[in-house]
């Protein structure tokens, strides 16, 4: 009996210094860097005056996450549309209303008379956990029970992780679009630090009709698992129904598909077609490019950012890749501007993107049923070969073999993954000062033992002498 | 055909350490499965320290309210059968049978155990200094101090209920009417304290679920909050009917019930209340009543009223079959008696 008793308190002391083994306890400690990025739109609409002025990338999702030795961080921002140029307007004119108010003052629960599309941001670590726009519900008493046309959610926690969802719909000038959504999700899960983007869109008309696009797909995803043969990274683009100057085609990966035939991309009769379409479009003064490799392009309107570094490291450190679906380039005649300052020399847009990278030089973390031994053993299982599936953020782009592609589609039909904009921040998520943490260890040192000895004492007594 | 043959009984020690051994097994394969769901809904699949407290605290207080009265009536069903060694001089103490003493003993068990193991739980917090807990710190913070914790308890409850059984005759109370006992002593109490354990549960299963009417998944919608209703059903209606069926079974045995209104109640020894009665009640539970629950959640149900109507049904299920288990066996008891 004594050893029975022995066992048991010697057992439950042994119990609370598990912690303290080197090895336990999940994050924040890494030796190196990992991070993870996500980026996709739909469609991104630009007016160079020459500065280029925007009004919008609809819908646009874009965060990244980084652990490193400092501790971890997730951003990310979703917008439908959002403003990432030089020259933004960042608000609407609405006829009925108060246009004079500031934008600056529209806050998350403060939005009501702000004429603003739904853009919102999140920042772990920080208050910007949990944000959401929903539009508009928000700025307008009047339609503050009614259901949302668009939102904007973003979710950035620990993990890190960063979840991202804009739907919307929208019109400016040159170009509308029916209905779009993004998502965007960048996290370790299971060994592997994941980064996953997809956005798609109906119903897209631009230059006044003159080209015509039923439906954009992009997607993306990139996973590292800091093993080499564990990195992974793809970019899917599908833009189907395209009616430009009365030519019609559809775009699937880096093929382009006229009627039943289908061509590389960059073939020398891929060329020639577009050469085609853009001798349709001459009375338009518009031209159409087939965005394969995006990194061609000028990065400023494109990218809105520094040109990001895409490929595969063959230590499986590394996975990053992008794609683009269309751009559409069109000179304005000066006759537009004439009644008006805004006197645009060029419409540029940017028809489907999407970029993910992943990056980790060890074990990138995240529950996986390694987890359950290897801290023990001190072993490392490393995720197989073939890694998670892919999170369904959007349908997959739709195959060349398939039937032909669906006249526009009715407007505002799609439906946007949810946001798990209700989701608690972590609970009781705190760091302790050591003055802190020594109270707290030797205040529960004492209930701890007090306890112990109470319930050895009992038990001693149970089992008798 | 052998005759039966009488179990010898075994030295009390023996069945002491006999039933923590299987105490042990058998919450080590729970503490996998809440330890598994608590890490998988947590944002990166790893806790918080105060998450972890939480956690550790609640599933002790559990244990330690649960383990008690299971142990206590344990103890007295192995006295009564003759499979332990009874002690020659019991350990003094109040009747352990008494309603009153039941429910204080297991409150204030379920207390310390919780205490005890939130304690544990800030000396695990100070160890991983902002760090948050994976599931081996989760599994192994679960199994090492709310599974000591409910070993602990239980082991103390078996022996009072030996001794108990013991002192009977010494310091008895009055035997109460089977009703009152049944219905308001044990399942009265017993489905309040699982109309909380269930809410925990609840909580813990879809805190990270999505609400209001946005479609998509992850979403709390009536299917995702009421999907499990069976495996609920059919967890509440085979514990607590074997629970109750001993609690019944030692209380008849042991003399602490009578009989409201024995010319209704009696039942003959040769042909004694079968199980269909729990079989029924789960069959109902299951098929009927719980597809209905939808129409108490409203569209796109918040965390709270999900949790409210999830609790409340497991709650009302545990009171019947509670109430039923533990009638049937001390009538059957009563009626071999």
């Amino acid at each position: 009996m004594r050893r029975f008793l022995q066992c048991l308190v010697v057992f439950a002391l042994g119990v609370t210094l598990v912690p303290f083994a080197p090895g336990v306890g999940a994050d924040e400690q890494h030796a190196t860097l990992a991070t993870a990025e996500a980026e996709a739109y739909a469609l991104r609409v630009e007016y160079d005056i020459p500065v280029p002025l925007s009004p919008g990338t609809i819908p646009h999702v874009v965060g990244e996450v980084r652990r490193s030795r400092a501790g971890e961080n997730a951003k990310g921002l979703a917008a439908a549309p959002s403003h990432f140029d030089p020259v933004v307007g960042g608000s609407y004119y609405d006829p009925d209303k108060d246009n004079d108010q500031d934008a600056i003052p529209c806050k998350p629960g403060n939005r009501t008379g702000c004429n603003i599309p739904p853009h919102t941001e999140c920042f772990y670590p920080g208050d910007l956990l949990d944000t959401d726009f929903r539009f508009p519900t928000e700025t307008r008493p009047e339609t503050a029970g009614l259901p949302p046309t668009t939102y904007a959610t973003a979710r950035c926690g620990a993990g890190p992780e960063v979840e991202l969802h804009a739907v919307g719909a929208g019109d400016a000038p040159g170009a509308t679009v029916a209905a779009s959504a993004a998502d965007a999700l960048a996290r370790p899960r299971e060994g592997v630090m994941e980064g996953t983007s997809a956005a798609r869109a109906q119903g897209v008309s631009l230059v006044g009709g003159a080209i015509t696009i039923g439906n954009v797909q992009v997607s993306g995803h990139s996973e590292v698992t800091g093993a080499k043969g564990g990195q992974r990274t793809e970019s899917r683009v599908s833009i189907t129904d395209i009616n430009a100057g009365g030519t019609r085609f559809d775009l699937a990966d880096d093929r382009l598909v006229v009627g039943d035939q289908a061509m590389p991309a960059t073939s020398a009769a891929a060329q020639s077609f577009m050469d085609n379409v853009n001798a349709g479009l001459a009375a338009t003064n518009c031209t159409m490019a087939l965005l394969t490799n995006p990194d061609r392009y000028p990065q400023g309107f494109l990218l809105s950012r520094a040109e990001p570094r895409v490929g595969v490291a063959e230590d499986g450190s590394f996975a990053g890749s992008m794609k683009g679906g269309l751009l559409v380039l069109c000179n304005l005649p000066d006759e537009l501007g004439t009644a008006t300052e805004f006197k645009p020399q060029r419409l540029q847009v940017v028809v489907g993107f999407a970029y993910t990278a992943a990056n980790a030089q060890d074990e990138p973390g995240g529950f996986g049923l390694g987890n359950l031994v290897d801290q023990v053993l001190g072993e490392k299982f490393l995720p197989a070969a073939s890694t998670p599936p892919l999170p369904e953020l959007a349908p997959a782009p739709a195959p060349l073999d398939a039937a032909p592609a669906p006249a526009a589609a009715p407007a505002r039909n799609l439906r946007s993954q949810p946001a798990a904009t209700r989701l608690p921040a972590p609970l009781g998520d705190f760091d302790m000062d050591p003055a802190t943490r020594w109270l707290l260890g030797l205040g529960c040192i004492v209930v701890w033992a007090a306890l112990t000895h109470a319930g050895a004492k009992r038990l001693r007594e149970v089992f008798g002498p | 055909m052998s005759a039966p043959t009488a179990t010898a009984a075994k030295p009390l020690r023996d069945h002491l350490a006999e039933d923590a051994r299987i105490n042990a097994v058998l919450l080590a394969v729970v503490f996998a499965v809440v330890g598994g769901l608590a890490v998988s809904r947590a944002s990166a699949n790893v806790l918080t320290p105060t998450a972890l407290a939480v956690l550790l605290a609640g599933t002790a207080a559990t244990l330690g309210t649960m383990n008690w009265i299971n142990g206590v009536y344990g103890g007295a069903l192995a006295a009564v059968d003759g499979t332990v060694q009874t002690p020659s001089v019991p350990i003094e103490g109040r009747d352990p049978f008494a309603a009153r003493n039941v429910w204080t003993s297991a409150v204030v068990w379920g207390a310390s155990a919780g205490a005890w193991a939130a304690a544990g739980a800030g000396l695990a917090a100070v160890a991983l200094d902002g760090r948050r807990a994976q599931f081996i710190v989760v599994f192994v913070a679960l199994t090492g101090l709310a599974g000591t914790a409910g070993v602990v308890a239980n082991a103390v409850a078996r022996r009072t209920g030996i001794d108990g059984v013991r002192r009977l005759g010494v310091a008895t109370a009055p035997a109460v009417p089977l009703r009152r006992r049944a219905w308001r002593q044990l399942a009265l109490p017993m489905a309040v304290f699982q109309f909380a354990v269930n809410a925990g549960v609840s909580v813990l299963v879809f805190h990270d679920y999505t609400t209001g009417t946005a479609p998509g998944p992850k979403t709390l919608d009536e299917t995702v909050a009421l999907a499990d209703v069976g495996i609920t059903v059919l967890i509440v209606c085979c514990l607590f009917a074997y629970y109750a069926g001993r609690w019944g079974r030692a209380d008849g045995a042991l003399g602490r019930i009578e009989l409201d209104d024995p010319a209704a109640q009696a039942v003959p020894a040769k042909s004694p209340i079968g199980r269909q009665g729990i079989v029924y009640l789960g069959l109902i539970a299951a098929f009927v009543i719980g597809p209905l629950l939808g129409m108490l959640l409203p569209p796109g149900p918040s965390l709270l009223a999900v949790v409210l109507v999830r609790a409340t049904f497991a709650a009302v299920l545990v009171y019947l079959v509670v109430g039923v288990a533990y009638v049937r066996a001390a009538l059957n008891t009563v009626a071999v008696q």
